[in-house]
């Protein structure tokens, strides 16, 4: 059924069952294209930004990268519509504004219903607000336990207890660990919300630095000091900054 | 330590009554003032001495052992017992110079005691037994409801674990893309689903289930996960035919097959091989689990796995220390571990 108006269509899940259901009923509608199938998020990453799918219908249990870390790697122009067995995601579900929200086992007649709200939307208009927008507070989720950073159509998961620190460069964040850096583009205010308070401290504007890396604190003249890494890296230390890595310290 | 001297309340009444019987037994021999003073402490001694089964009843249990072995050890415990403590009323009524007249009743008296002494020590013998036996058989109540109670637990876990999102609604998601596909695919998973969920409920209102019961339930799972997963799920098996007769607690290695899945497989892009193996080594009967994992286990992600949680409540529940579950692995695998005493299912059951 492909056409010039097609509704460029990715299915992601890992059952092949699952995504076979999709494509079957897809397949009976009008103006509706498949243009990939994904068995993972990675593969989902991956396609997203080389294809540019008018749609993505995206499951949530898989491992390694889960639907909802799809969605905050894919970012906020690609209409979703999530699917899968547990109904506890809904709510979060329409936190990222996903277009819609089917359960399985799948009706022909919901997901049709499902693709007309997609055709509903005017083109152009974004999906979904700024990340940062859609995210739960961190009190909700408890603190992140990985970073998700995105490469072109490749994606990089830092452990948090592999991570250095954290420099801001203008509109993007620098995560560095084990001698490389990622860019991503975030507030950091946005990453220090997410670190958990205990293992990383925010120590000057521009940065976050993971305190199992410190070897120690050095002055350099009266009002400001140093922090040098276990691997020799020097950064910079606010005043501020070091009275918060003074009381988490003393604290520990 | 003997539960009576465990407690001070009981220490007292215990001493209390023994004065009692000393003092009764002085004055029905009509003894005179001094011997008198002497003999109800020297009763109480006794009573203490009377204590003493408590140990040998626990060294010699009824129930190991030869049947003549208890009584043996008691008379002689009884006999010993008894003389050494005329001998100590003969020493401090000769001390207190307040013996009887006369080498004859003194031999009387002393023949007395111990004759009633022996009696008394083997009565006491008796009681200890009694009252162990009650103790163990309010111990296996106990042990018992718990064991029950659990069951019932799990019997409700399993349902609800098995009927909830996770399982059912991915299944009938499957069955639903198989029914135009390749209808007779389908029917089987339609078959196998049945299968299963009558298994499950019909295996956890039983007691004790043969194992090759339990792993044609755990087959039946596997073979329903195996059309949601495709190749990502293989199996292997190394099952000893000795073990299928062994009895087992019901719904207790389907949870370790279901974590394998959950926590393993299907945490991994590539998926994996899931192993199952049982044997027996020596007197005990050994199933274990094995999945392949992404890393090291990381406690602080990890949810606690309530279902092995709760396979090892029961197996303690049921067995006490026979039971155990053990998990372990490495970065690569993770392996979980049933041992419990291979015994096997009653013919007539």
């Amino acid at each position: 059924m492909s056409g010039t108006n097609a509704l460029r269509t990715i299915i992601v899940d890992d059952e092949p069952l699952a995504r076979q259901v999709l494509r079957e009923y897809l397949a009976g509608m009008p103006a509706v294209e498949v243009i990939a199938e994904c068995a993972n998020g990675f593969e989902a990453v991956k396609a997203v930004a080389e294809q540019a799918p008018d749609l993505v219908l995206l499951d949530v249990q898989m491992p390694k990268l889960d639907g909802f870390e799809v969605v905050e790697l894919i970012g906020r122009a690609t209409p979703v519509i999530f699917v899968t067995a547990y109904d506890e995601f809904a709510v979060r579900a329409f936190e990222v504004h996903a277009v819609d929200y089917l359960l399985k086992p799948v009706s022909a007649e919901r997901l049709a219903e499902a693709i007309a709200r997609v055709r509903l939307r005017t083109p152009g208009q974004p999906a979904t607000p700024p990340v940062a927008a859609l995210r739960p507070p961190v009190s909700e989720r408890g603190p992140a336990e990985r970073i998700l950073v995105r490469d072109g159509t490749r994606v990089h998961v830092i452990d948090v207890d592999a991570l250095d620190y954290v420099q801001a460069r203008d509109d993007y964040v620098g995560f560095h660990s084990a001698g490389q850096e990622y860019l991503k583009e975030q507030p950091l205010a946005e990453v220090e919300a997410e670190l958990d308070p205990r293992a990383f401290v925010r120590i000057h504007r521009s940065f976050i630095v993971n305190l199992t890396r410190i070897a120690r604190v050095e002055p350099i003249t009266r009002d400001s000091r140093v922090v040098i890494l276990k691997d020799g890296r020097r950064l910079p230390v606010s005043r501020s900054g070091y009275q918060r890595l003074t009381a988490l310290l003393d604290g520990a | 330590m003997h539960p009576i001297l465990a407690r001070r309340d009981l220490t007292i009444a215990y001493a209390v009554l023994w004065l009692v019987l000393g003092a009764a037994l002085a004055w029905a021999e009509r003894l005179p003032g001094a011997a008198f003073g002497a003999i109800v402490p020297l009763v109480l001694v006794f009573g203490f001495i009377c204590l003493t089964p408590w140990y040998l009843c626990q060294r010699f249990p009824l129930r190991a052992g030869p049947l003549w072995r208890p009584p043996l050890v008691h008379l002689l415990a009884a006999l010993v017992s008894a003389s050494l403590w005329v001998l100590l009323v003969h020493v401090v009524l000769a001390l207190i110079g307040s013996a009887p007249t006369g080498t004859r009743s003194f031999v009387v008296l002393e023949s007395i005691i111990f004759a009633r002494a022996v009696p008394v020590f083997l009565l006491s013998s008796v009681l200890h037994y009694l009252a162990l036996a009650v103790d163990a058989s309010r111990v296996a109540e106990t042990r018992a409801a718990q064991a029950q109670s659990l069951a019932a637990q799990a019997e409700l876990r399993a349902l609800r674990a098995q009927l909830t999102p996770h399982f059912l609604f991915n299944s009938l998601n499957s069955i639903s893309a198989l029914t135009s596909a390749d209808p007779a695919a389908a029917r089987r998973m339609c078959l196998l689903l049945g299968d299963f969920l009558r298994g499950t409920l019909h295996l956890s209102s039983l007691e004790r289930i043969p194992l090759g019961q339990e792993l044609a339930l755990v087959d039946q799972f596997l073979a329903i996960e195996q059309v949601r997963f495709g190749e990502r799920l293989q199996l292997t098996r190394a099952i000893a035919p000795e073990t299928l007769g062994i009895a087992i607690p019901p719904l207790i290695v389907q949870p370790l097959a279901e974590n394998a899945l959950r926590h393993g497989v299907a945490q991994r892009l590539e998926g994996g091989t899931v192993s199952i193996e049982a044997r027996i080594e020596g007197d005990e009967l050994i199933v274990a689990i094995e999945n392949p994992v992404d890393g090291p286990p990381k406690p602080r992600t990890g949810r606690p796995a309530v279902g092995l949680d709760n396979v090892r409540r029961r197996l303690e529940a049921g067995y006490g220390r026979g039971g155990q579950l053990r998990v372990g692995g490495d970065a690569e695998r993770f392996r979980a571990e049933i041992r419990l005493p291979a015994t096997r299912v009653k013919e007539s059951a």
